[in-house]
């Protein structure tokens, strides 16, 4: 048999976390955020960081307790194949959908700023193409795309510096007035943002130095809870309050005050740039999906990768419109949050009383 | 495989493109006056940019009566060959009279809305805005929209304006506590247009205005890296003397008139209660102009010097605020500091303007004289 496996270094994991949980989200998290918790929105970035980061570290103990693997063999290994392939199908639609939201999101926004008119599939089957192409290259591809594009946009976070000199400081203040409740609704809203952590739970397998991967993806989650943390800060001290909660894309509403000498509309800049950004994070998901079909139907990835393409065609007919658009994105939020910030707590209680149960048969 | 991937990918990147943009075809505005004529009826006014060589004009102005500023805008294409575009719309200006009764905001939203629009926009209120745009002497310029654009950028980075673009404009509509305020712009028969004074707004209507030397006093508090014009100062001839600085006094006449130049800058809103304020701020200036001419040299003198330059400066501003007071608009956003303490946040935006009109302020500028020039 010819394994597929090749090894990627553990500081590649870095790039993958962080460049699959940075993408569509992040142009509208300020918004988002401020509509439930206001001026203290940025507590409630912090605090989900947090969490992110403990669940990683759990994500991690379940993954060295399982002998390493995909989350795909941990279903099928803790509960069977029949309910497991139930689960990871399940976790395979999930990532259909994400995919999904991630790429009608953009081609949203594309069409927004200068390309109203064009259909939907035609945005949608170019990103497909593009994807297809990359992922069927292979996990290192994949690899390699994520590490390109972090490379490509992290200085976009410099333009920032020209909003900064119209900010004015009193908008945060004073902090904390919000109640808690508030507070934890917003951290639930930033799910959709922080979410891309779980790629962890696919890519332990491709990693070669495995005890390194822990700290990489540390980094990782810390940096992007940074990034959001920056954006939704500048972006609540740039907008009053009321404004803030009228722009679907603050940020990209903030780049358009962004003018140098030689582009004065720096925003027809920035949003071609961001299929840079959301790139990885299709590929990522496209990848992952593909790999739960060829586990579950025992097909070639190949296959799996062209059936999820086929239906996310047939999908950008269907939901097109910016009321339903939302609707989409949120419900795909609360999945996230559910599966990914909730779920790996019961699955690391699930794998610790298995261990229990192993061992004990094992000794009589 | 790979082949096919790559030949649609091409395809794909070169072909499906929106429809192209020729610039000949183009009518490329650059400015647009709305005017109020009844009924929720307004006039639109735009003036193109030519880029046919062979026509002897460099711009064309058009007009149209709509209901919504989108609408005009389609009356006004029927009256052109050229496609009208707003990629480099670089100034809106908008008739006193509506400003004042119907208000401005509900044409905002469009310019929100349209993602061609910058939001570095400058907005400005003038007379007519008809006439202002078909005055026909623009200096230099192509046309009155570059002119007046040059005229207001110009204003903005080097004198005495409050910034004026949409964006800010937007902000500080939205915002609890605060006014904003636009340039009046004033035409006149024969001349270019030039810039009269700021308008004050309360809510999106305009209350008042104030001259464009006295904005100084906003700037200083709600913009901390702007450019303040140069400061003339009055000083009567026996305050001096009474002071005890008869040494300078080397002329007979009634009064010192002094220029000062601004360097550096330092405006705080301190909030003492919520019905006492004080606006504390500290300018280091060098010396332009002495009118006549005079020396401080020692270090006594000066002193007194600065606290008379600062109690005069302290006196106009007193005026200022007590005019903006009547008014009730609050361009320097006292409400918005008043809000951002604890024990305030609760008010909302009725609470601050009750409040305003009662609020007891108190100036204190003062100065520090820190370069004189060449000669002492």
């Amino acid at each position: 048999m010819r394994s597929n496996i090749r090894f990627v270094n553990a500081f590649m994991a870095f790039y993958i976390i962080h460049t699959s949980q940075i993408g569509m989200g992040i142009l509208g998290v300020p918004r988002i955020m401020y509509l439930e918790s206001k001026k203290d929105a940025w507590i409630s970035i912090l605090i989900s960081g947090l969490f992110v980061s403990l669940i990683t570290w759990l994500m991690i103990s379940i993954l060295k307790k399982n002998e390493g693997g995909t989350l795909f063999e941990i279903h099928e290994h803790i509960f069977g194949r029949f309910i497991g392939s139930i689960f990871n199908f399940l976790i395979v639609i999930y990532f259909i959908a994400v995919h999904y939201s991630i790429t009608i999101s953009y081609v949203e926004l594309s069409l927004t700023w200068g390309y109203e008119g064009v259909y939907e599939w035609v945005g949608v089957l170019a990103l497909l193409i593009l994807t297809i192409y990359a992922v069927s290259g292979g996990f290192r591809v994949v690899t390699g795309v994520c590490f390109l594009s972090f490379l490509l946009t992290i200085w976009l976070l410099f333009v920032v510096y020209q909003p900064l000199q119209r900010i004015n400081l009193t908008r945060i203040l004073p902090i904390m007035t919000t109640t808690p409740s508030e507070i934890i609704k917003g951290v639930f809203k930033s799910s959709y943002t922080m979410l891309g952590f779980e790629t962890l739970l696919f890519i332990f397998p491709f990693i070669k130095e495995k005890n390194q991967l822990h700290l990489f993806s540390q980094i990782a989650v810390w940096f992007t809870t940074i990034l959001v943390l920056i954006t939704t800060v500048v972006s609540i001290l740039f907008f009053s309050g009321k404004e803030l909660e009228k722009n679907v894309w603050p940020v990209v509403s903030m780049i358009s005050t962004v003018h140098f000498p030689f582009i004065e509309r720096f925003e027809f800049v920035a949003v071609p740039l961001w299929i840079l950004v959301i790139f990885p994070n299709l590929c990522i998901t496209l990848y992952i999906s593909s790999k739960g079909i060829k586990q579950i139907f025992h097909i070639k990835q190949k296959y799996g990768i062209w059936l999820i393409s086929i239906i996310l065609f047939i999908c950008s007919f269907l939901i097109t419109k910016r009321v339903d658009n939302n609707y989409f994105f949120d419900q795909v939020g609360k999945t996230g949050f559910f599966l990914w910030f909730i779920y790996p707590i019961f699955l690391y209680g699930i794998t610790i009383i298995k261990l229990k149960i192993n061992t004990r048969s094992r000794r009589s | 495989m790979k082949k096919i991937v790559i030949l649609l990918c091409s395809l794909l990147c070169t072909a499906c493109m929106a429809p192209e943009k020729i610039i000949e075809m183009q009518g490329i505005s650059t400015i647009i006056g709305f005017d109020f004529l009844d009924d929720n009826t307004f006039k639109g006014t735009i003036s193109l940019l030519q880029f046919d060589r062979k026509e002897e004009n460099t711009s064309v102005t058009l007009s149209a009566e709509g209901t919504t500023s989108k609408q005009i805008r389609q009356k006004l294409e029927e009256q052109t060959s050229h496609d009208i575009t707003s990629g480099q719309l670089r100034t809106i200006l908008f008739n006193k009279n509506m400003a004042a009764t119907v208000g401005i905001s509900s044409f905002l939203d469009t310019m929100q809305r349209d993602s061609s629009i910058s939001s570095l926009i400058f907005l400005a209120i003038t007379d007519n805005a008809e006439e202002t745009i078909n005055n026909t002497n623009y200096e230099e310029y192509p046309e009155m929209g570059s002119y007046i654009y040059q005229l207001l950028d110009k204003h903005e980075k080097k004198e005495m304006l409050v910034n004026s673009n949409l964006h800010d404009f937007i902000t500080t509509l939205y915002e609890i506590g605060i006014d904003p305020t636009l340039p009046i712009i004033n035409n006149a028969n024969g001349v270019a247009p030039s810039i009269d004074g700021v308008a004050l707004f309360k809510e999106d209507k305009i209350v008042g205005s104030i001259s464009l030397i006295n904005t100084l006093y906003i700037k200083l508090f709600t913009n901390n890296k702007a450019f303040l014009g140069d400061i003339t100062v009055e000083i009567a001839t026996e305050e001096l003397e009474k002071r005890g600085m008869a040494e300078l006094n080397l002329s007979k006449s009634d009064s010192y008139k002094i220029t000062l130049h601004p360097i550096k800058y330092k405006g705080n809103i301190e909030i003492k209660n919520p019905e006492f304020v004080h606006l504390n701020a500290t300018i280091s200036v060098s010396t332009l102009e002495f009118q006549p001419s005079t020396s401080v040299k020692n270090k006594d003198s000066l002193k007194k010097m600065e606290q008379l330059i600062g109690e005069a400066l302290n006196k106009e501003f007193r005026y200022i605020l007590e005019e903006l007071k009547n008014l009730n608009t609050d361009p320097i956003g006292i409400g918005r500091k008043i809000r951002s303490i604890r024990k305030y946040s609760h008010l909302t935006e009725g609470d601050l303007r009750q409040n305003y009109s009662a609020l007891k302020i108190k100036p204190n500028i003062q100065v520090e004289i820190k370069r004189t020039g060449l000669v002492d």
